[in-house]
């Protein structure tokens, strides 16, 4: 593959694959297979990018499209255990952020796929109009959409911070 | 608020990823891939090279058993099925990637589900019709012919038509309307357990975007 093109096409977007390649798998081999995936069709298609688009729209595009349609383990699919990460360092600022993010992704893993995707576009800042042009839906639509998929994460999450507790007090 | 929560700790919970350990020194040109899409293309394409290998070749091998009828049918039969496959490969290679997210999965949900419904029809006609033809070939054979006559003579009253035993035509008639109606049946089992629940998993995403795409 062109150095120059991976350095400038692919390296500095490789952090969004990674952020929604996590929302499908929380094997850490299974996500690093997926983004060198996503990386690998940018690469195929790279002839196909007619402009019309912003490059990190057509990226979110791709990276949607690809997670959507990658062979999965179906044993780790199936296994739907929301489990806590491990907490390796919470008495640091940097292991509490690091729970909470696990924490928010392993919500994010129990929403359907529609849903994560509309969640995971909303936390990366798009406009409405932008998730509808990334998945193909109707702008007035995602707001509902999201205020719905916020309230089912606001669940999630609060049963997964009673189960911190629980667990502390054991 | 809620929304600032998760947003907050969307901002800060990405630090140095190792993205550039993820994505370097990997020889794109080489890596094979996991993808659905991927897996299909180099699927049917070895269809294709088969289909149009057993074209040529089964007549050939047939010839060898005194078999010709069975020989061409089978031989025009992959020869039509490998251009249709070939068709319907091309489709699929014409696939946009990088459309939308409900136009790629229906695009793609739709090339499944056409391409089930045409085998589903032809599997109707192609299992009686080889049926058929393979019985009539082997009737024709030598050894069968001789040992229809033994037993011909040995039963000197079996009812027959055209030099056929009723009994016998009866019989693959059953055969020919059982395969006509339970073909599509067989064919569907088949495409499931190679297909699995994608076929499925699509349908529901599709009709979930179509839902969002509705103007409200």
């Amino acid at each position: 593959m062109g150095q120059d093109f991976y350095k400038q096409s692919i390296l500095p977007y490789a952090g969004i694959i990674l952020k929604i390649c996590k929302a499908w798998t929380n094997s850490p081999e299974e996500c690093e297979d997926w983004v060198q995936e996503v990386c690998l069709q940018i690469w195929r298609s790279r002839d196909s990018f007619d402009g019309k688009a912003k490059w990190s729209t057509w990226i979110y595009r791709l990276t949607l499209n690809v997670c959507m349609t990658n062979r999965r383990n179906i044993k780790k699919d199936q296994d739907k255990l929301n489990r806590l990460p491990e907490a390796t360092n919470t008495e640091t600022n940097d292991g509490l952020i690091n729970l909470e993010i696990e924490a928010l992704y392993a919500a994010i893993r129990q929403l359907g796929e529609i849903d994560r995707a509309v969640i995971l576009l909303y936390l990366e800042e798009k406009s409405y109009k932008e998730i509808a042009d990334i998945t193909g839906t109707n702008a007035n639509n995602i707001g509902v959409r999201i205020t719905r998929i916020k309230e089912k994460l606001a669940t999630l999450l609060d049963s997964k911070e009673k189960h911190v507790r629980q667990k502390g007090k054991a | 608020m809620m929304s600032d929560d998760i947003k907050n700790i969307w901002k800060s919970g990405f630090t140095a990823e190792n993205r550039e350990t993820i994505t370097s020194g990997i020889d794109f040109d080489a890596r094979p891939s996991i993808n659905l899409i991927d897996r299909f293309e180099e699927k049917y394409a070895l269809n294709v090279k088969i289909l149009f290998g057993a074209a040529v070749g089964m007549p050939l091998m047939m010839g060898l058993f005194d078999m010709e009828l069975l020989g061409t049918f089978l031989g025009i039969f992959c020869l039509l099925n490998a251009f249709s496959t070939d068709k319907y490969l091309g489709e699929l290679r014409r696939m946009d990637r990088l459309s939308d997210t409900h136009s790629f999965l229906k695009h793609f949900q739709t090339w499944m589900s056409d391409g089930v419904r045409v085998m589903v029809t032809i599997s109707r006609f192609f299992y009686p019709l080889f049926f058929v033809v393979t019985a009539i070939q082997f009737w024709t054979l030598e050894a069968i012919q001789e040992e229809v006559a033994y037993w011909l003579a040995k039963y000197p009253d079996i009812a027959l038509i055209n030099g056929v035993p009723v009994w016998l035509l009866v019989g693959a008639g059953v055969i020919t309307v059982a395969l006509f109606a339970f073909a599509p049946k067989l064919y569907r089992m088949d495409v499931k357990s190679f297909y699995g629940d994608d076929g499925d998993r699509l349908l529901a995403l599709v009709s979930e975007l179509e839902t969002l795409k509705q103007e409200s």
